[in-house]
């Protein structure tokens, strides 16, 4: 009995040394916190995790967590990509009523049998990888670290891109808010075709 | 005797496909159902393949021209079985009194765009072609077109003419596909428009499809639209040209609106389509010819200005 009591104490601290300085941004239950645009009934809460499905639609984290504005960061969520599917994690953006968000940055999250060719772990259209280093219909670990004028994206514990924004960047016409900055971070629901679930979200502050 | 029968099975399944619709209240239960479908933030078209059946293209921000990201494209299938439409394949619903809904609380309700340059007025200045009243300026086999409820169709007359040359021009026309669900490719209301008689512009039931080079929208062989701005058959559609001849040893060029939307812009034509009526050197005038390809496609509202 004692050892059980022992290793149910220990656990959390074990856990702990990777995970210090995380605050999660969903609570498992609600959308508290967290505010979509044009179209909300795009995402749902059902047993812990928070699923993307239908008409375009992005969903802004929106609560008290340093009051939703971030420069560096380290945030990390767990990301289940049904096949044919995408999705995406927006950095640096904030609110707006509908489209596509004009600004920051789109972590991509995008199946190998969906039609495009930027896959999980791009930084969308600014730096892409043409396969996705993570399976269809299983959890993976989206990692996305932006220190300084430099953003690294990892997918179980791997790197898949690293970028560094230069002195003279320029973003494209399509793109005018692609810009390191600060801001909050959105899920985005992409098309009634695609199924993207995420859970246990949760970012580190780092020192700007 | 084999082949014989063979030969005339395959006639009696010919004959069972119907001619085709040119008339809305003609056209049938699966002709209500084809169609564009759109929210806000989705859009959706449904192509009728006959028999009931149809495919079905889900598209991520809305329809092509309206906020689609021009990239994404759900592909299903649906069916009309005891009245009730279903949809499966990549994304689940129903299409039922107008609205396609399904999968991810999705509700479409069924919309019916219109060209926001349909009915332009011809300027001052302007060569009127047709204006719905007199054929006199557009010709099929050296005579006046014949005019049928203020519009005229291409198919039978062998193409129409306009009765004079013009060089660079800016054009404006309006035309509507017929309805043959049970065509395919080049076989779906084909025809054409060439100005100069030399370059086509495709005109062809491509709605929904990916918008080719050979399909609507596209200049023949030449370049593919920027999207496919095709709208189902039996809807009157626009194209706005504006095409250069050839001069000081630059290529003649085409800049084309299908439906308002900038599809091509100044592409060069360094070949004829290969069945342009006129051959002559491209920096000399040729007749406005609309193709006649075998299949019912009307045309209305025909005017043009020269450009200097």
């Amino acid at each position: 009995m004692k050892t059980l009591l022992a290793a149910v104490l220990l656990l959390p601290c074990l856990q702990d040394k990777n995970e210090e300085g995380f605050t999660p941004l969903f609570n498992g239950k609600d959308l508290t916190g967290w505010k979509a645009n044009e179209s909300p009934e795009t995402f749902k809460v059902e047993d812990g995790k928070i699923i993307a499905n239908g008409n375009r639609s992005h969903l802004f984290y929106v609560g008290d967590v340093k009051n939703h504005v971030f420069k560096n960061f380290e945030l990390r969520a767990q990301v289940l990509c049904k096949v044919k599917s995408n999705s995406g994690i927006y950095f640096h953006t904030e609110f707006q009523e509908k489209g596509w968000p004009d600004k920051g940055f789109e972590c991509q999250v995008c199946s190998n049998a969906f039609s495009d060719p930027r896959k999980t772990g791009s930084l969308y259209a600014v730096k892409d990888i043409p396969e996705a280093p993570a399976k269809d219909d299983e959890w993976f670990d989206y990692t996305i670290l932006v220190k300084g004028k430099s953003v690294t994206t990892m997918i179980n514990g791997k790197v898949a891109v690293e970028w560094t924004q230069p002195d003279d960047y320029v973003p494209t016409k399509d793109h005018k808010g692609r810009l390191l900055a600060t801001g909050t971070f959105a899920l985005q629901g992409h098309d009634p075709g695609s199924r993207v679930e995420f859970k246990n979200i949760r970012v580190k502050p780092l020192e700007d | 005797m084999k082949a014989l029968l063979l030969l005339l099975s395959l006639l009696a399944l010919q004959d069972k496909k119907p001619a085709p619709a040119t008339d809305p209240e003609k056209a049938g239960p699966d002709y209500r159902i084809q169609g564009e479908y759109a929210n806000g933030s989705t859009g959706a078209q449904v192509v009728a393949l006959g028999d009931d059946k149809f495919d079905v293209y889900i598209l991520a921000g809305g329809l092509p021209g309206a906020g689609w990201d021009e990239k994404t494209k759900t592909r299903a299938s649906a069916k009309t079985e005891g009245g009730k439409t279903t949809v499966s394949g990549d994304w689940a619903g129903e299409i039922a009194d107008g609205v396609l809904s399904g999968a991810g609380d999705v509700q479409l309700k069924r919309v019916v765009r219109t060209s926001p340059t349909m009915g332009a007025k011809a300027p001052e200045g302007a060569v009127v072609l047709f204006d719905g009243t007199s054929g006199e300026e557009i010709l099929a086999g050296g005579k006046p077109a014949k005019v049928v409820d203020g519009v005229i169709w291409a198919s039978g007359t062998g193409g129409f003419f306009s009765k004079r040359k013009f060089g660079s021009i800016k054009l404006h026309v309006e035309f509507m596909l017929s309805y043959m669900p049970y065509a395919r490719g080049q076989g779906r209301s084909n025809s054409g428009v060439y100005p100069a008689g030399r370059h086509e512009c495709q005109v062809l039931d491509s709605f929904g499809l990916k918008g080719e080079n050979n399909e609507c929208g596209g200049i023949y062989t030449i370049a593919k639209p920027a999207v496919n701005m095709c709208l189902p058959p039996l809807q009157w559609q626009t194209y706005d040209i504006e095409y250069h001849l050839a001069s000081d040893g630059k290529p003649a060029t085409m800049s084309v609106l299908h439906n308002g939307v900038k599809i091509h812009e100044n592409v060069e034509l360094k070949k004829h389509t290969t069945s342009a009526p006129d051959n002559g050197a491209d920096d000399t005038p040729g007749p406005l010819h609309l193709q006649d390809h075998g299949n019912p496609v009307a045309y209305r509202n025909i005017w043009l200005v020269e450009l200097k």
